[in-house]
């Protein structure tokens, strides 16, 4: 009885609880301000609301997410806090990417091949979830295989941006992004492979981690561009995201690329983070690209707050980000061609008719670079550049501690836009393809706006320097208030 | 570089994809298009330095015997196959009798 005029108290004052980022929505759990019940049936009444027009998922699982729910409301109850020294997410709700294996659930990568595939086994990154009380709402739009920037190579349906619905998400984990944005969930899972993370959390206002290659596991991750496809977190915040990264990052003897090395105490790292000294370079060739006006004012601008917190801005010398779309293009064609050979229609899936347009052109483009007598002059080259721009960020690192520079070279782009440019995604990802091809960690965060639109930063580090990264965001969002900034969705009601 | 639609239907039919005729010219240009952008690797020299396959510089990582766990049962195995026959999956015959 004790308990109900608090409960009283939150809902006439406090943001509705699916508006909650994920520290907050643990802290209310574990105090029993709350329950799982609540916060999940939250969820599901804003995507009721809400998702007829954004479209966001492909798949929902509410009867077994209300299920579990109950069952993280029970342990709370009889264990309270000491069941989340076992489950650290206990009765929290995400969203997944449709590309992570869900067992008995419906996993497509917004692919007709796809559409009628359940499963039979966990990606890792869905089982460490799982077992750490993260309560699964549903299934998340995408491009289709990933291939795209924008969910407008989906099969089913294009997702509309929150802040305007008449432009895109992003891509390819638009879906995700969306459903954080629109307080759908509390946080969500993306993959990237070359911006697909940082892409769709910049236009949706939004925190995403791209982890170091081979800190997050892949097993079960419906491959795109094996050497550099990374799974990850799109959250309300730098902090949200060291909560999940902690969960799922470390050795999987299920995925032979994870790194062996010590999962690093992720939060407690950025609460004792000090920036002062930080050496951040500011790299010529990013911010000298032509980038949408407006953009440069707002990004100068963060670049200003980072100095007042203490940072050493300087500048450096990197290599023409545009080598890396022609080395990104080349490498990606060619791990989707390999990659999607074994779509055969025999052991699952429908037969390859069903591969749309841009997945038919990605794979044969893969093939032309990769037969023979033209691997050397691309595949081989291509791989060359690889190790030059793997080299050209470790002398850099030499001299700063990290990089930061615009995520995206615009704000969210209209639907259709994309449609007569046959290298839209790779032109749109033209700053976040170096990092990803070198297995570097970057982040992006919000940092203003341009036309009412949100515009992102990103903060790239050393392979395994997550904590650096989120530490410097986690200072950044300390002092100001753009990761708390959401759309206005009242007219979608 | 152009790339011819003889060349499209050779490539398709590696990757083992039927395409539409009307679609040859339209991939035909897009290859060109594409292949013309990341021409300007040739501007790079790379004579003296080797290639970066993958990044973590991990090599020879086996699964452990006793990390063999969670096998797909036959059942679960056969879960999405098209054909079942004899509780094996059917293929199309590869060889012509």
């Amino acid at each position: 009885m004790a308990k109900l005029p608090r409960k009283r108290f939150l809902k006439d004052n406090m943001p509705k609880l699916n508006e909650l980022n994920l520290s907050e929505a643990l802290e209310q759990l574990r105090s029993e301000q709350i329950t799982s019940l609540d916060l999940v049936q939250a969820c599901f009444a804003q995507i009721r609301k809400t998702d007829p027009e954004l479209q966001v998922f492909i798949t929902l699982v509410e009867e077994q997410a209300l299920e579990q729910a109950r069952t993280a409301d029970k342990l709370i109850h009889q264990e309270g806090e000491a069941a989340f020294i076992k489950q650290p997410l206990l009765g929290v709700p995400y969203a997944c990417k449709d590309n992570f294996c869900t067992k008995g659930i419906q996993t497509t990568a917004s692919s007709n091949i796809l559409r009628d595939f359940i499963p039979p086994y966990e990606s890792t990154v869905t089982a460490k979830l799982k077992e750490a009380g993260a309560i699964l709402l549903g299934k998340t739009n995408m491009d289709s295989f990933a291939h795209g920037s924008s969910t407008e190579t989906s099969d089913f349906f294009t997702t509309k941006n929150p802040w305007d619905t008449s432009r895109v998400p992003g891509g390819s984990s638009g879906g995700s992004a969306a459903a954080v944005v629109s307080h759908m969930c509390i946080f969500a899972i993306g993959s990237e492979t070359g911006g697909s993370i940082r892409g769709p959390a910049s236009w949706c206002g939004l925190t995403g981690l791209k982890p170091s290659y081979g800190r997050v596991s892949r097993y079960g991750l419906i491959a795109m561009a094996s050497s550099t496809d990374s799974p990850g977190p799109i959250t309300k915040s730098a902090a949200d995201a060291a909560i999940i990264l902690q969960v799922l990052a470390g050795k999987d003897p299920f995925d032979a690329t994870t790194l062996n090395a010590q999962v690093d105490d992720y939060f407690d790292n950025i609460m004792q983070f000090a920036i002062k000294g930080l050496k951040i370079g500011k790299p010529k060739s990013y911010f000298g690209l032509d980038l949408q006006p407006g953009l440069r004012a707002v990004l100068d601008e963060a670049v200003v707050h980072f100095e007042k917190l203490g940072a050493e801005i300087v500048e450096v010398d990197l290599m023409d980000p545009k080598y890396s779309i022609a080395v990104y293009t080349i490498l990606q064609r060619s791990e989707v061609s390999s990659n999607l050979a074994r779509f055969d229609g025999i052991r699952y899936g429908h037969s390859r008719d069903a591969f749309n347009f841009e997945n038919k052109k990605r794979m044969m483009l893969g093939a032309y670079a990769l037969s023979s007598g033209y691997y050397d002059q691309y595949y081989s080259k291509a791989q060359k550049v690889r190790t030059l721009i793997v080299e050209d960020f470790e002398r850099a690192f030499q001299k700063v501690d990290v990089l930061i520079g615009p995520t995206m070279p615009c704000v969210a782009l209209k639907i259709g836009e994309s449609a007569n440019s046959p290298m839209f995604g790779e032109m749109m990802d033209v700053l976040t393809e170096p990092s990803t091809i070198a297995g570097l960690t970057g982040i992006t965060f919000p940092c203003g706006y341009v036309d009412s639109l949100p515009v992102g930063m990103q903060v790239i580090g050393p392979a395994l320097s997550e904590s650096t990264v989120l530490g410097v965001v986690n200072t950044y969002q300390n002092a100001t208030n753009y990761h708390k900034k959401f759309p206005n969705l009242e007219s979608l009601t | 570089m152009a790339i011819t639609k003889d060349q499209v239907q050779h490539i398709a039919k590696l990757v083992k994809l039927n395409l539409p005729a009307k679609e040859l010219e339209k991939y035909a240009l897009l290859f060109s298009d594409t292949l013309d952008y990341i021409q300007m690797l040739t501007e790079i020299d790379t004579a003296q330095v080797a290639p970066t396959y993958q990044v973590t510089g991990l090599s020879a990582i086996f699964m452990q015997d006793d990390e063999s766990r969670n096998m797909l049962t036959q059942e679960e195995a056969l879960s999405n196959a098209a054909k079942i026959v004899d509780g094996k999956i059917a293929t199309e015959a590869v060889f012509e009798r």
